[in-house]
């Protein structure tokens, strides 16, 4: 048992947290409008991380789970706007694992496809082809993936990307949503899928998006000390202050836990039996829903009147953990699940 | 990262899993004589299968193995529902570290056989979290018999076990001319000495494990000092960093086993659960799950004999947080059936409160984790 970064996964932390910066969040003022940004994507591309988790075979770059989850966290950290996790993880995954074919990964890793994932309209779980739904992580994106009612994947037009005029005015302003629209161009993909794919697609993701949450966590973590390191009242930074100080700790411990979980689940997500790697899935991503809303919320108070302000990205960070959250279900959702399973009777 | 066990681990697990089967008591008594009697007997049995002081260094008996085994063993110990193993990984690594080699062969075997009780003085009724505090006076004299002796006046509070115990490992004023932190002494003392006497402090939970200690010029050689004269409170703050880790102090093991005995109770129908308590449950394990993962990231993180470092206040509050939920999800699930006997929920309930008290307040470990681990400024 290692519960631990290898020193190559240390590497890959730091490589990635350069990327990130690069690419991170702009001043909330100047955040994209544009339907697009091709030399971040071209970039992604180049270095390899978008499609980092697909089969060789398939163009993808043959890395395991928990090295994705790392540098998810890392784009994360930086709130950065590259649709990182839905056109260069999610959407990958699902046409990898549902057999699409290797020239179409092969078009995605390459940056000549832009496909995302689409979720039903709770976002509660893959999207079904013809009802209504939404294009997560959508900027720059022209297709989203959906099921159809044969359990086949297929890829779905979204709307000329122009203005984006079916874009939503969504929370997180780091990611766009669109809705899809039932009569959209498509075309199928794969054959039936497995339920087991799914389940092991379903907990892959689950991961990735706890991984989200640690990062956008982390960041929170941040800001939040290097504000109360700098912000001087009666005479003394206020993180002198006891009161201070342990709030920023409890937001510290939280931070710490979600990681330690997450990085198992992520482990797990190549490495277990898909109803186990869903297990640990459910558990990271129940526990980095309910501890990241705590984790921001902290970050909001610590920060003070500056984090209410549009200027200070406070509420980027809010707004990205609030649709992580919900995203595939949020804390309750995932322990409705975990009971069902452990509570069983054995029969 | 690798979280499967290695073929040492995996073989070690296997040993693990068939001789609890066969060795651990399904229920302790009680009654809180009967109730040590039984643990020391566990301990001592765990000790004999070899499976005592895993991380400890061979030479002074232990098993010198890395500290994931320790993970392990409370993992196990919990599953299979067992009495947790001794909590001596503080003291005897006060004693491997700051004792000499006459003190290392004297006392080590009998703390890690659990054939010797040790019981730790620090805390006073005016020193709790402030340890500096400490007003416990130990004057270096010379007896009557014009031997060098440390003769102690004062009193300790929240003994744990003191009244089971034959030594007391004592944190006391020496220095009278050192500033705070250099001024304290660790004294080896055992609780036969004349003029040393033992009050029990019944729990609000009426079990007996506190007890306050009176001293009243007992004399103790002068030998019998740990590290040197002044170096109390390095190893105090040493071994605090011990009594943290949850898996040091075999903490794990106990909160598996209660959420284990729950998840059956309500498995069996014994309890019946409706969807909001099956949902708290579940989000019990989640709590617990993320705890025992947490440990096993900060054992991985601990190379061999190195000290715990500030990062255990982390493991400390996530324990607390977890017990502390598990406690309120258990009454709730167990309902009115748990106010209406005073048994063993309410028990655990009151130990949950005591977690976020003993051991460093919730309040202590949240300064440690701003100051210590973020970094934030010391006034």
């Amino acid at each position: 048992m290692q519960a631990a970064l290898s020193a190559d996964q240390i590497l890959l932390v730091e490589t990635a947290a350069r990327l990130a910066e690069g690419l991170g969040c702009p001043p909330p003022q100047q955040l994209p409008t544009s339907v697009d940004d091709p030399g971040a994507w071209r970039l992604l591309t180049e270095t390899g991380f978008a499609c980092m988790h697909v089969a060789e075979s398939h163009a993808g770059g043959g890395a395991h789970s928990a090295d994705v989850a790392l540098v998810v966290e890392q784009m994360a950290s930086s709130l950065s706007c590259v649709p990182f996790l839905g056109q260069g993880v999610l959407a990958p995954e699902l046409a990898w694992r549902a057999g699409a074919a290797p020239d179409f990964l092969a078009a995605c890793a390459g940056g000549s496809r832009r496909v995302t994932v689409a979720f039903d309209a709770s976002l509660a779980s893959l999207a079904r082809r013809g009802e209504p739904s939404v294009a997560w992580d959508a900027r720059g994106a022209t297709h989203a993936l959906a099921l159809d009612g044969d359990d086949r994947l297929c890829v779905v037009a979204l709307r000329p990307a122009t203005g984006f005029e079916n874009r939503l005015r969504g929370t997180d302003v780091t990611r766009w949503l669109c809705t899809v629209e039932p009569d959209a161009a498509f075309e199928v993909l794969t054959g039936r899928v497995d339920a087991e794919v799914l389940q092991r697609v379903h907990a892959f993701s689950l991961a990735m998006l706890s991984g989200d949450l640690v990062g956008v966590m982390q960041s929170a973590v941040d800001a939040a000390v290097r504000h109360v390191m700098s912000r001087v009242q009666f005479g003394v930074a206020v993180g002198t202050f006891q009161a201070v100080q342990h709030l920023a700790a409890d937001a510290k411990v939280l931070l710490e836990g979600a990681r330690s979980s997450m990085w198992y689940a992520a482990w797990a997500a190549d490495e277990l039996e898909p109803v186990d790697a869903l297990l640990a899935a459910r558990q990271a991503k129940a526990y980095s829903s309910r501890v990241a809303r705590e984790v921001v919320e902290l970050h909001v108070q610590l920060l003070g009147g500056i984090a209410i302000t549009w200027e200070e990205r406070a509420h980027v960070r809010v707004r990205r953990a609030l649709l992580d959250r919900v995203t595939l279900g949020d804390e309750f959702v995932h322990e409705d699940a975990i009971a069902a399973q452990r509570l069983e009777v054995a029969v | 990262m690798e979280y499967r066990d290695d073929p040492a681990e995996a073989a070690f697990r296997q040993r693990l899993r068939a001789w609890i089967e066969h060795h651990a008591p399904r229920e302790l008594p009680h009654d809180a004589e009967a109730r040590i009697e039984a643990l020391n007997e566990w301990h001592q049995a765990l000790y004999r299968g070899g499976w005592v002081g895993l991380t400890f260094p061979v030479e002074y008996g232990g098993h010198g193995m890395s500290p994931v085994y320790e993970a392990i063993l409370n993992d196990e110990l919990g599953a299979a529902g067992a009495p947790p193993p001794p909590a001596i990984g503080h003291i005897t690594n006060a004693i491997r570290l700051f004792g000499s080699d006459v003190q290392k062969r004297e006392y080590l075997p009998g703390l890690l056989g659990s054939t010797v009780r040790w019981c730790q003085g620090f805390s006073e009724p005016d020193a709790g979290s402030d340890l500096a505090g400490i007003t416990t006076r130990a004057a270096l004299v010379e007896n009557a018999d014009r031997q060098a002796v440390y003769r102690i006046d004062g009193q300790k509070i929240w003994t744990s076990e003191a009244v089971w115990a034959q030594w007391c490992l004592l944190l006391a004023h020496t220095e009278s001319d050192q500033p705070a932190h250099r001024a304290l002494s660790m004294l080896l003392v055992p609780m036969a000495t004349p003029g040393v006497e033992c009050h029990e402090i019944i729990t609000a939970y009426g079990t007996r494990e506190f007890a306050e200690v009176f001293f009243d010029a007992a004399e103790v050689p002068a030998a019998n000092v740990l590290g040197a004269p002044g170096d109390g409170w390095t190893i105090a703050m040493q071994l605090l960093g011990y009594e943290r880790g949850p898996a040091d102090v075999g903490w794990i093991a106990r909160l598996i086993r209660m959420l284990t005995v729950l998840e059956d109770d309500v498995r069996s129908a014994r309890v019946i659960a409706g969807p909001s308590e099956r949902r708290a449950i579940a989000h019990a394990w989640v709590e617990l799950r993320t705890l025992q993962l947490h440990v096993q990231r900060t054992m991985s993180s601990r190379l061999d004999g190195s000290t715990p470092g500030p990062e255990g206040s982390i493991d400390k509050l996530l324990v607390t947080r977890a017990e502390q939920l598990l406690n309120h999800v258990n009454l709730q699930v167990r309902g009115v059936a748990a106010i209406l006997h005073d048994g063993a929920e309410i028990e655990a309930y009151f130990w949950s409160r005591a977690q976020s008290i003993f051991g460093g307040t919730q309040q202590i470990q949240r300064n440690i984790v701003a100051q210590r681990v973020l970094g934030l400024p010391r006034r």
